[in-house]
């Protein structure tokens, strides 16, 4: 009776929920807490006051039996100093002892914010592009036949070092992404519709998600997939290998893409919501190559070539009129 | 007026500081935040033992991953979120007596939601901020008071006609500057924060 609801739940943990599900998710439990009251006669006040940082204690306790040097202030400092690697030490060990993932770190989970790019190298000597507002999963070493990445969010540029035997997969929301020595470009916004992977060198092998039956896409250098998230609609087509990897040196190239997919670069690239009143405008094409520059010149070129105005009412809101 | 109490960060400076390997930062944000985020996982789980639970164990996580947590907007709203995703763990796994998946079914069928995550999140701080009054006297003090050091880069902006921005930076400016002078004195700011927890009990 309950399994679509308990389904729903486990997706959300996993990360692995639609946009359109983690709304609906969120937005019930808000509805929820505003449904619940409480008055202050219910609330156990003990609980509150009782309410300390009891799995931090081992540094306190540290503290508390260090013995006391009182007459060189040097061998106070030295104390310290010592207390400071002494408090560090058990910090790590009795902190992590409550994080399974910190009791044996597996997986390395490397985020960017709003507006940077990261580039990483792998425990595989591989190396890799986040883009801003991304967030990519992989193991502190790789195990077994198969090195296994997650990309959970956002846009990853890919170098892979071949490794005879010891095929790469990327895995997303909706695809599997297997490459044995090559470098491509897999994004996966989740506030966006669709999922592209694009090669630029070497040869990649793509399958979705559940769909264990249907031969793979292989896809070679130049060539990209198009995967609609909500539809599973699959589209092959090419791709400009500066489109591909140029976002990498802060450029931002577009070829024919709607400026829903523009704007949204542009919000993560400067850290700033665009507010776009007219949504007509959005699905509008543009091919165009912006090179790292103020947001306002972005701006003055695009309203220009696409007819609209715009508005900063601050640093972090764009406000597109018709 | 700049804040050079701790008391008078902002939370985000607070977290700064904590990355930067403040304990007692750490003990601000926690003072400011245990009351609000008890009560709403003991309105929803009506479980003392489970609310204290999961507001206990949200912190030992942020202190242990201080370093590699990413705030997108503010920390309220990362902690907001944090508790929520809990108590819908805990509900997931039945492990309180509700009827929260009969509801959840019914809401998926109905099929209405807010499409923008923005708004979603500020119902979800208003849900949680408004159980506040509910709070012993002290601790409510203590979060209100959190709010206005929040609110006071954004006043004392309005008030000099300069942007929020600038102010944070002459601030953060401000605060290096004693950082490097205590140097200076070869007092690295970890010393004196322990010299400090050290010698209180004297």
């Amino acid at each position: 009776m309950n399994s679509n609801a308990k389904l729903l739940l486990e997706k959300y943990k996993a990360g692995t929920c639609t946009a359109e599900e983690i709304a609906l998710l969120e937005s019930w439990y808000i509805k929820e807490a505003a449904a619940r009251n409480i008055s202050v006669s219910e609330i156990n006040i003990d609980k509150i006051t009782d309410l300390r940082l009891t799995e931090l204690e081992p540094d306190i306790a540290v503290v508390k039996t260090m013995p006391r040097v009182r007459y060189i202030k040097i061998w106070q400092v030295a104390a310290s100093i010592a207390l400071t690697v002494c408090v560090s030490f058990l910090a790590y060990h009795y902190l992590g002892a409550f994080d399974n993932d910190h009791v044996h770190p597996k997986y390395v989970v490397n985020q960017t914010p709003k507006g940077t790019i990261h580039k990483i190298v792998l425990p595989d000597g591989s190396t890799v592009w986040l883009n801003a507002g991304s967030l990519l999963k992989y193991p502190k070493t790789f195990e077994g036949k198969v090195r296994k990445v997650e990309l959970v969010d956002g846009q990853v540029f890919f170098d892979i070092k071949h490794m005879d035997g010891h095929p790469f997969v990327v895995k997303t929301s909706n695809l599997n992404i297997t490459v044995l020595g090559t470098s491509f470009d897999v994004k996966a916004y989740k506030n966006e519709k669709i999922t592209k992977v694009s090669v630029l060198t070497g040869k990649v092998g793509i399958s979705v998600q559940g769909q264990v039956n249907k031969p793979v896409i292989m896809l070679l250098p130049s060539q990209q997939v198009v995967l609609n998230n909500v539809t599973d609609h699959i589209v092959k087509g090419t791709a400009k290998a500066v489109a591909i990897e140029s976002w990498r040196s802060n450029v931002l190239v577009f070829d024919d893409e709607d400026l829903n997919l523009v704007f949204k670069a542009l919000e993560r690239k400067y850290n700033t919501k665009i507010n776009v009143e007219d949504n007509g405008l959005l699905d509008q094409h543009i091919s165009i190559k912006l090179n790292a520059q103020p947001l306002t010149n972005i701006l003055d070129v695009l309203s220009f070539t696409k007819h609209f105005k715009y508005e900063m009412p601050n640093d972090s809101t764009v406000i597109i009129k018709k | 007026m700049l804040p050079l109490e701790l008391a008078d960060f902002t939370d985000e400076e607070l977290l700064k500081e904590v990355q930067a390997g403040n304990r007692r930062a750490f003990e601000l944000i926690y003072n400011r935040y245990k009351g609000v985020l008890y009560i709403h996982a003991y309105k929803m789980l009506r479980d003392e033992d489970e609310a204290k639970d999961v507001v206990q164990e949200l912190f030992t996580k942020l202190y242990s991953k201080a370093g590699i947590i990413f705030v997108r907007t503010t920390l309220s709203a990362y902690l907001y979120a944090s508790v929520r995703n809990r108590i819908l763990d805990i509900i997931a796994h039945k492990r309180i007596k509700t009827d929260y998946l009969v509801s959840l079914e019914d809401f998926v069928r109905q099929g209405a939601y807010t499409t923008d995550q923005l708004v979603r999140e500020k119902e979800l701080a208003f849900q949680i901020e408004k159980e506040v009054s509910l709070l012993p006297e002290k601790m409510r003090q203590i979060f209100e008071m959190s709010r206005n050091a929040n609110l006071s880069h954004k006043e004392i902006a309005a008030k000099l006609d300069i942007s929020d921005k600038t102010v944070k930076k002459q601030i953060s400016n401000a605060i290096k500057l004693i950082k490097v002078k205590l140097h200076l004195y070869g007092i690295s700011t970890a010393i004196v924060c322990l010299l400090d927890a050290f010698f209180k009990d004297k």
